[in-house]
């Protein structure tokens, strides 16, 4: 799903005071080689002086009557389309969110907008958390539940405030949100920078080339988050002309609520693996390579969400499945 | 074997072209300056009372609110005489400042 000759963009969130600054400092500041354009939303907190460090405004372009999935942030266009006018000045893009900024127009931006598309590719939406304050805070803030749901790298920051033992409730809490994000610790954010950067970690096929078994260490939870996550697997293969049509009707009634989707599928009559993604009711989704001769021909779909009716959507699936009888749910 | 059409197929960068071209049509009906943003997008909303496919074009003025051309036909369909009827149309109804 990557084009040649894109600029690499990473969207930095997290909530407030998670070190989210201090990690856009070091970026910054150290020698890695690569040079970045860098969409901010204070100025003030950024520790250097640089005509490709841009100011934000969260200008938010509804294109469609408020409908969050046809929302994305006008103020990006704008700075990346001036940004592309000098791009042979930078390698990549870092765009940092505010604390409490919805990442789902953020995300969506890079989709949607024609000229925005053909030039950059998302490279990943990293989170940064604050290990010390995560459970405290995560249980009333659905900002940061959010910011959780939509990251491909969790940096769960200032480790060396908690033990062991309240880590692993940390790490175990954003599981629960979060099945399939990679999660990397630090203290103020002294983490390799290529842990964070420049991983290609929005892309699916890309991650399932790396770990093919990327969507297999999962477990699903029982719990009351206001985000949750849970998987859909089949041993039997899929059939297309049920599974299209459901999985547009999932994103159609369930779209608005649905954060992030990631899922491998077992075609009847196919030889290859399709990886899909989906942000909101963004869809998308492509034959990645043939299925080898020793691995299990499993579908795996890993739903994260608001609320979202896992009965409902499982019911639908179950018909989607070779053999199954039953009309589209 | 694949024996399906995908529907859900990544867009391709053919589409990339005939927004070059629209974003030059809008520059030329609405007389915007060379380095204004023009943003278009193809939604295919599926929210009841939407249309099921239609481009969205936003005009990113500087200092201004972004106004918006709406032309209820796919991207790759999009003509100029489609956004000068919106722009210019005696209803006037489609060039409206976005919230």
């Amino acid at each position: 799903m990557n084009a040649i000759n894109t600029i690499p963009v990473t969207v930095l969130t997290g909530y407030l005071g998670s070190g989210k600054t201090t990690l856009l400092n070091r970026i910054l500041t150290e020698d890695h080689g690569k040079r970045y354009a860098v969409i901010v939303n204070e100025f003030g907190d950024v520790g250097i002086d640089n005509d490709l460090v841009v100011d934000a405004d969260e200008e938010v372009f509804e294109m469609n009557n408020g409908c969050i999935c046809c929302t994305v942030r006008g103020d990006l266009i704008r700075i990346i389309d001036s940004l592309l006018k000098r791009r042979n000045r930078f390698d990549a893009i870092l765009v940092e969110t505010t604390g409490l900024a919805d990442p789902a127009p953020v995300a969506q931006t890079f989709f949607v907008d024609e000229d925005v598309r053909s030039k950059t590719t998302l490279d990943a939406i990293v989170t940064v958390v604050d290990a010390r304050h995560l459970l405290g805070e995560i249980e009333k803030a659905h900002e940061a539940q959010e910011q959780l749901a939509f990251a491909d790298i969790i940096l769960i920051n200032k480790i060396d405030l908690v033990s062991e033992q309240e880590l692993a409730k940390v790490e175990a809490r954003i599981r629960r949100i979060n099945p399939t994000a990679v999660l990397s610790r630090s203290e103020r954010c002294q983490v390799p920078l290529d842990q964070v950067i420049g991983r290609n970690a929005f892309d699916l096929d890309r991650v399932l080339e790396l770990e093919p078994d990327f969507l297999e260490h999962f477990h699903d939870h029982e719990h009351d988050d206001h985000v949750t996550s849970f998987s859909l697997t089949s041993n039997e293969p899929l059939l297309p002309e049920r599974f299209f049509p459901w999985i547009q009707s999932v994103a159609q009634h369930f779209g608005i609520d649905m954060l992030r989707m990631k899922g491998i599928i077992a075609f009847e009559a196919d030889d290859d693996r399709y990886v899909m993604q989906g942000v909101h009711m963004l869809l998308e989704g492509n034959h990645q390579r043939p299925w080898k001769p020793e691995e299990a021909r499993l579908t795996r779909i890993v739903f994260i969400g608001r609320d979202l009716p896992r009965d409902i959507i499982e019911n639908g699936f179950r018909k989607c499945i070779a053999g199954e009888e039953g009309r589209l749910g | 074997m694949k024996s399906f059409v995908n529907p859900l197929a990544p867009r391709t960068n053919r589409l990339q072209v005939k927004s070059t071209e629209i974003r030059a049509w809008v520059r030329h009906l609405v007389d915007l300056p060379e380095d204004t943003p023009v943003s278009v997008v193809e939604l295919a909303c599926r929210d009841e009372g939407c249309p099921d496919i239609e481009t969205v074009i936003g005009i990113m003025e500087a200092n201004k609110p972004i106004r918006t051309i709406r032309v209820h036909m796919a991207l790759a369909e999009v003509t100029r005489n489609a956004i000068a009827e919106a722009v210019h149309g005696d209803s006037r109804p489609r060039l409206d400042s976005a919230r």
